[in-house]
């Protein structure tokens, strides 16, 4: 697991209140209990502020997987 | 003209054999005639309406990334479309001239400018003109294949709200195959027993409980309610049945509307079940953008963006108190779902998952079918009515058949009493063999015994007077 993915899952494990749950590229709301359109936004908010990032709306609308996050935390860093 | 009106049934094969002579690329030429005349055969208004509303979107959506100022052409089209909708809903009229609306529901086709589907379409003429603006799709450059995109037949009347992205594509060379053939079929046979086997025969079922509300017993109203839910449910999908086999006759795929909404074990997972293009449209256009803004107040956000996104659906389904309750109810689910998702998820560990999960989907169904209390109310004082009488002793005066059944059957003898626990029978075991109904017309293969059977209980139990009168044609 890369640093950038094991970053993200510890605020994974954060918002969720998980701290066994262990996430890949490929997690997204099927295979993470408690990923729905209620806590999105507050994930999102903490992914901003653990990684210093700003998302925009088109971005966060269309994340699909921790993969999608993880992409999208790159391209706004550079 | 409703999809399973006798006419339109009738002239659906013609349809399809002239379509079926037609090359492929001007097939969509034909869907657009006959939408346009299926519209404006019987509402010359509604017509106008539609073409005047899709030439001013299309022509919005063009200028958008052309023009100096895209924002302000977007925030006016959005104004003038909020305007339009809320005139042509809710304004009345009478001899002292025109009136706005405000004080019952929406139950209703008598405003004065009534025009069916306007409420679908100006959805997704809304939804459109944003996606162009941020860019998420181009906008369409033909005014003729946007204007059927706004007018199909299959889904102008109630939806489903369809993005243009996933419609449009599919009218440049519908060309269906022998399995769209049978998929279609089975679904337009299966929505007409949902409709006349089941909703019609419980519409008179409800019917009697709220029309009757101050003299009944509180197990009737409780069981009026619930009847009413199993009624919007089968009405509703059933419609959303015929419009996805009509179209899929045509080679075109609609989305889904409805996931089993009715096991749902949360009311968040129900809406995700129910009304699906609808709920999609009200997360993707109002609940994320608020959310998205005010994101760092946590779950303060949250409440704000669900109760702001049922608010407005409310006044969508109807002007009144009894829809602001029924969305407020919903607002106030959802708030306590999401404030109590940790604890729940900790009840859940401790108890039996069956155990738990039955006990979830049943309270489920009861706070859905209460908030759907103050939805089929006709106004504040029925509603009214109806909890008062919750509140009354069962069987007070009466045994269980006169105190209970009788009311729900129309009368005490026994073919009402009869009838009534056969319609119970037939939805039990539709409602045990739902799943597995679906599962297999979705493999794509024909199943003859299943299809006999529905046509066969369609014949023999089916209600066919007011066989074209969907609840949701209302909004």
């Amino acid at each position: 697991m890369d640093d950038a993915l094991k970053e993200l899952n510890t605020v994974f494990a954060r918002v969720f209140r998980k701290p066994e749950l262990v996430i890949t590229y490929n997690s997204d709301a099927a295979s993470v209990e408690g990923w729905d359109s209620l806590t999105h936004m507050m994930l999102i908010a903490a992914i901003e502020k653990q990684f210093n990032v700003l998302f925009t709306l088109g971005q966060v609308m269309h994340f699909r997987n921790a993969g999608d996050i993880l992409a999208a935390i790159e391209t706004n860093r550079t | 003209m409703p999809l399973n009106s006798l006419p339109f049934l009738c002239f659906l094969p013609l349809l399809w054999i002239i379509f079926r002579f037609t090359p492929p690329l001007w097939r969509w030429v034909v869907l657009l005639l006959f939408s346009l005349l299926m519209i404006g055969y019987f509402r010359p208004w509604a017509l106008a309406v539609v073409v005047c509303s899709s030439c001013f979107t299309y022509t919005a959506a063009r200028a958008i990334p052309r023009k100096q100022y895209p924002k302000l052409i977007l925030c006016v089209s959005l104004v003038l479309q909020g305007i339009a909708l809320l005139l042509l809903r809710y304004v009345e009229s009478d001899n002292s001239g025109l009136r706005f609306q405000l004080q019952e529901s929406g139950f209703r086709t008598d405003t004065i400018f009534y025009t069916l589907g306007f409420s679908f379409y100006t959805l997704q003429h809304i939804g459109y003109l944003i996606d162009v603006y941020y860019g998420r799709i181009q906008a369409e450059t033909n005014p003729f294949r946007f204007l059927l995109f706004s007018s199909f037949f299959a889904k102008f009347n109630a939806g489903p709200l369809e993005q243009p992205s996933k419609l449009l594509p599919q009218f440049l060379n519908p060309n269906p195959v022998q399995e769209d053939l049978s998929y279609g079929l089975q679904r337009i046979v299966l929505g007409l027993f949902k409709k006349m086997v089941l909703a019609n025969h419980l519409a008179p079922v409800v019917e009697r409980v709220f029309g009757n509300s101050g003299t009944l017993g509180s197990l009737t109203v409780m069981a009026g309610v619930m009847l009413f839910t199993l009624q919007l449910y089968f009405d509703f999908s059933a419609y959303c049945d015929l419009a996805i086999g009509i179209a899929r006759l045509f080679g075109i795929q609609l989305s889904e509307n409805f996931l089993f909404p009715l096991f749902s074990d949360s009311v968040s997972v129900f809406w995700r079940r129910w009304h699906i293009t609808l709920i999609t449209w009200f997360t993707t256009y109002i609940y994320y953008p608020v959310v998205y803004r005010l994101r760092t107040y946590g779950q303060a956000a949250v409440i704000a963006g669900i109760t702001l996104t049922f608010l407005i659906s409310g006044i969508w389904h109807g002007m009144g108190q009894t829809f602001l309750i029924w969305s407020l109810l919903h607002a106030l689910y959802l708030t306590y779902e999401s404030l109590s998702k940790h604890t729940r998820l900790g009840w859940a560990a401790r108890f039996p998952s069956t155990v738990y999960r039955l006990f979830s989907m049943g309270l489920t169904f009861v706070l859905v079918c209460f908030s759907n209390l103050f939805f089929r109310a006709g106004n504040m004082t029925q509603a009214q009515h109806l909890l008062e009488a919750l509140t009354q002793v069962p069987f007070a005066h009466q045994g269980l058949v006169n105190g209970f059944l009788a009311p729900l059957a129309g009368g005490g003898y026994q073919e009402a009493l009869f009838n009534l626990g056969m319609l119970f029978v037939f939805m039990l075991v539709y409602l045990g063999a739902e799943k597995k109904v679906y599962a297999r017309i979705n493999t794509g293969g024909f199943y003859a015994l299943q299809l006999f059977i529905l046509l066969f209980l369609i014949l023999v139990t089916g209600v066919f007077q007011k066989l074209d009168s969907f609840i949701y044609l209302q909004f």
